[in-house]
């Protein structure tokens, strides 16, 4: 504990759980409305990551730098008038400076305010723990939302459309022969991706030699889950 | 107890009012370049729609293009009810009744089928048509309707058609009308007769 090395590790630890054994979207479910609506295409999904990401992060600090003064009763309105802070703000910043990618993310900005990845951390981890660690986490969560949902729009682009664009530039595509499977960019293709890759996650993390610890901090995330709806 | 209370009700009110000081800070940080912004997409759509042009005169509902203080067109926005969404659809057209140019502005059709609307393969079918032209194939129109989203497609097809017959149409008549004979005589049919500089209609 004392280690500077242990100190290191145990931060490092707070980053990564975000990516892997903690994911938002793979391992907690939580934030799943925006990650099936907007993964129609990678540029959304970027988008989305971005700002989610940055509204993570921000409430994240605030919260941790106030949580020793706010009273238990009134803790939520206050984390949610915070959270909302932060996403009117990146609202803002998209519409001045990427009005395209605002118009196509819609109504799925204003709604990051009740997404439970956000208010879930900012309730399970962010009011108990320093600003530096929360940092860590937000910044491991928002990398592991952002990581997910690149991953779910990459898929879902690549076999509904054919190709991959990032930027209004195609990077990928799969040629002409490719028949297009319009289901993926659909509805029910969203739902089949994220229930495959869930299935896959599951089991990559029930083959981990991790997995004791793994399913003690998932027990961790269903109770942020139920709170949090 | 009723400490306890006030002390929540303090911190609940510093938390917004912190929260509106930062919010204001963003707004007026950011408003100018959001109305910037709008007003860019605009400019940028009315060229698009009426390349010929170097001007645009906002008229309310709708704008009339210039090119060296001359018209040469009028622009008008359309909206038409597709299969998921309402389309905005800004038209184009030239004194002489030809589509100069149409673009999407706005609709939430299904990604991948109707979306397909905002491609250019889909909206340049539209350039240069006339009034009689404008419907689909199934309904001896020019238009090639998307693969999978008819709906979509003769959504676009019937709001340009009725923003053509509501507004454009009358608009270049009355502009066509009120022109002497040296800007008329591009090529358009007149039903003008001109005395002087004064105009006659005929009944």
């Amino acid at each position: 504990m004392d280690k500077p090395t242990n100190k290191m590790k145990q931060y490092l630890d707070e980053f990564t759980k975000g990516i892997f054994q903690l994911n938002p979207i793979f391992v907690m479910a939580l934030g799943l409305c925006p990650t099936l609506a907007v993964t129609t295409s990678l540029d959304n999904a970027v988008g989305m990551g971005f700002a989610a990401s940055f509204v993570l992060i921000f409430s994240a600090i605030f919260v941790s730098l106030i949580r020793k003064i706010v009273p238990s009763n009134v803790r939520i309105p206050i984390f949610i008038v915070i959270i909302a802070t932060f996403v009117t703000i990146a609202s803002l910043i998209l519409k001045a400076f990427t009005p395209a990618l605002d118009k196509s993310l819609g109504i799925f900005v204003p709604l990051i305010v009740v997404n439970c990845i956000i208010f879930g951390r900012a309730e399970g981890f962010s009011s108990k723990n320093t600003v530096f660690r929360s940092i860590l986490d937000a910044f491991g969560m928002g990398l592991g939302f952002f990581l997910a949902i690149l991953l779910i729009s990459t898929i879902r682009e690549l076999f509904g459309t054919g190709q991959l664009t990032l930027f209004s530039s195609t990077i990928f595509t799969l040629g002409n022969s490719f028949n297009p499977m319009i289901i993926f960019i659909l509805a029910p293709g969203a739902l089949l991706t994220m229930g495959l890759l869930l299935a896959l996650f599951n089991w990559l993390g029930d083959i981990n030699p991790k997995k004791q610890a793994c399913h003690v901090e998932e027990h961790n995330g269903d109770n942020i889950k139920q709170e949090a709806e | 107890m009723k400490s306890s209370m006030f002390r929540s009700a303090a911190i609940l009110t510093l938390v917004c009012l912190i929260a509106a000081a930062l919010l204001g800070t963003a707004y007026t940080a950011t408003a100018e370049r959001i109305e910037q912004q709008s007003i860019i997409a605009l400019k940028q759509s009315l060229n698009q729609v009426c390349a010929e042009a170097d001007d645009f005169k906002d008229e309310g509902d709708y704008y009339v293009a210039l090119k060296d203080n001359n018209i040469v067109g009028f622009v008008a926005i359309a909206e038409s009810q597709g299969y998921s969404s309402i389309i905005k659809i800004i038209v184009g057209m030239d004194i002489n009744k030809e589509i100069t140019g149409i673009r999407v502005l706005d609709h939430a059709e299904t990604p991948g089928l109707g979306a397909n609307i905002v491609k250019p393969g889909f909206y340049t079918q539209f350039d240069r048509l006339s009034l009689s032209d404008i419907a689909l194939r199934k309904d001896n129109g020019k238009i090639d309707g998307i693969t999978a989203a008819t709906i979509s497609s003769s959504a676009v097809a019937e709001g340009v058609r009725s923003v053509i017959e509501d507004k454009l149409e009358n608009l270049v008549d009355n502009n066509n009308n009120n022109q002497e004979e040296q800007t008329t005589g591009e090529g358009i049919a007149t039903r003008t007769y001109i005395t002087g500089s004064e105009i006659t209609e005929s009944e």
